[in-house]
């Protein structure tokens, strides 16, 4: 994140990843699309993310792709299929389907999974307050993403301590359903209690008042971040133009 | 009394927002420690708006899918599944559905409907009818047996819907009949749950 290209204003690389859904979503074929992956793979290589984004496409769009060809190609029934065995057989139609689907899945992941494994929620949150975003809905996002691994880490906590004094975790389907109650009640019992302190905490810091607030963390637009955007402004324009005529 | 977006979104509802997300993500994960065979990731989406009302609901649900997107982007695809759970539990809880029997029995129906229809057509259009997982084996049988993609996607939502919607409805009301009263006052929308006989508020 502290790379090059993690640096870029988040507003930038928003809009370069608009551009690229905008046209992998719109161009017919699926070779564009598939260079994506690769594209964005190299992107994120240097931006030095190349763990997270790998990690989180075999565990989430790989597997998608998989089914999907499978199901597409071999178990559809579609007017061209040659039969293989059984119900199994092998559809031109149903191969064209699924490249012109996983293709455009993959691009649009891509995208996305670069945008956000490079920006900060941090720098998300406050390029959306500065554009003019109410207060209310940036301190929903980063105060949602803050607020996850704590409630994780205490579930943790509440789950040991259930433990220790005789739940049951295992065994039938019952007494492990049984268990979610104990486990989970005090977390949101004493959640719900801190939530009135949070109020408090709020409001007395201001949190309703009008008026424009200043903030101590400061980002800056560079040179590159205005030539990225103005060019994907014209690419974009181009694209509609060539696709229009 | 007028219940605008303004008097819905109080500063109490936007702290439980967070609360409620995290629940889905905590739940999610307590049901993979337990191993359970269902699908327990909309108890935040539930238990925040029976107390809080269907719009902040709704953005509990879009919230909790757009965290998970940041991560796993197919999530962005079902966001509208969660925010219409939301909207929708929101609704049958303005409309005091969730304090009798008979009316949680249909609006649970109600809520499995609307989200195994939903989740459907996204799965359908936008998937191909595959989620990547293990319900799809069921979708393939389905489809094997001469049915049409779209019944076997449905047929398999509204199938492992039913478990789910029943388990995660059941646990959030369990965990709002523990909410205490002196807490239940101050949100818009805790009066069903109070326990105490007699308590009245305009409304």
């Amino acid at each position: 994140m502290d790379s090059r290209i993690g640096k870029l204003y988040p507003t930038t690389k928003f809009m370069i990843t608009l551009l690229v859904v905008i046209i992998s979503i719109f161009t017919p074929g699926y070779v564009l699309q598939y260079i994506m992956f690769p594209a964005f793979l190299i992107i994120s290589l240097m931006a030095g993310t190349t763990k997270q984004f790998l990690n989180a496409f075999f565990k989430s769009i790989f597997i998608i792709i998989l089914f999907i060809f499978a199901m597409q190609v071999f178990i559809i029934t579609n007017e061209d299929q040659t039969p293989i065995w059984g119900f199994i057989h092998f559809s031109q139609a149903g191969l064209a389907t699924s490249l012109s689907m996983t293709s455009k899945i993959t691009a649009i992941a891509s995208a996305i999974m670069t945008f956000f494994e490079t920006t900060k929620v941090k720098d998300i949150t406050y390029a959306l307050e500065y554009a003019g975003t109410p207060r209310k809905v940036t301190f929903l996002i980063s105060s949602t993403i803050q607020l996850i691994p704590q409630m994780s880490s205490l579930s943790k906590t509440i789950t040991d301590a259930q433990k220790s004094r005789g739940i049951e975790t295992e065994g039938g389907l019952m007494t492990r359903i049984k268990a979610f109650v104990p486990m989970l009640g005090p977390l949101v019992l004493s959640s719900i209690q801190q939530t009135e302190e949070r109020v408090l905490a709020l409001e007395s810091r201001a949190f309703s008042a009008k008026g424009k607030k200043t903030s101590i963390y400061v980002l800056h637009k560079t040179g590159l971040d205005i030539v990225l955007e103005v060019l994907s402004v014209i690419l974009l324009m181009g694209y509609v133009v060539w696709r229009v005529m | 009394m007028k219940r605008g977006l303004k008097y819905d979104f109080s500063l109490m509802a936007l702290v439980l927002i967070p609360v409620g997300v995290s629940i889905n993500v905590v739940g999610y994960q307590m049901s993979q420690i337990l191993k359970l065979p269902v699908f327990i990731d909309q108890i935040g989406t539930i238990l925040v708006s029976m107390i809080t009302g269907p719009w902040v609901g709704m953005v509990t649900g879009l919230l909790g899918n757009v965290v998970n997107g940041m991560i796993y982007p197919t999530a962005f695809g079902y966001a509208i599944v969660s925010m219409l759970v939301g909207f929708v539990s929101g609704f049958l809880s303005r409309w005091r559905w969730y304090s009798n029997v008979v009316g949680v029995v249909i609006g649970c129906a109600l809520l499995n409907v609307v989200s195994s229809v939903s989740a459907a057509v996204v799965t359908v259009f936008m998937f191909g009818g595959v989620t990547g997982a293990g319900t799809d084996l069921l979708t393939a049988a389905f489809v094997a047996s001469g049915q049409a993609l779209w019944d076997s996607v449905l047929t398999t939502n509204v199938i492992s819907g039913t478990v789910n919607t029943i388990v995660n409805f059941a646990i959030a009301w369990i965990i709002v009949r523990r909410i205490p009263d002196r807490f239940l006052v101050k949100l818009n929308y805790g009066l069903p749950y109070i326990k105490k006989k007699g308590a009245k508020i305009n409304g």
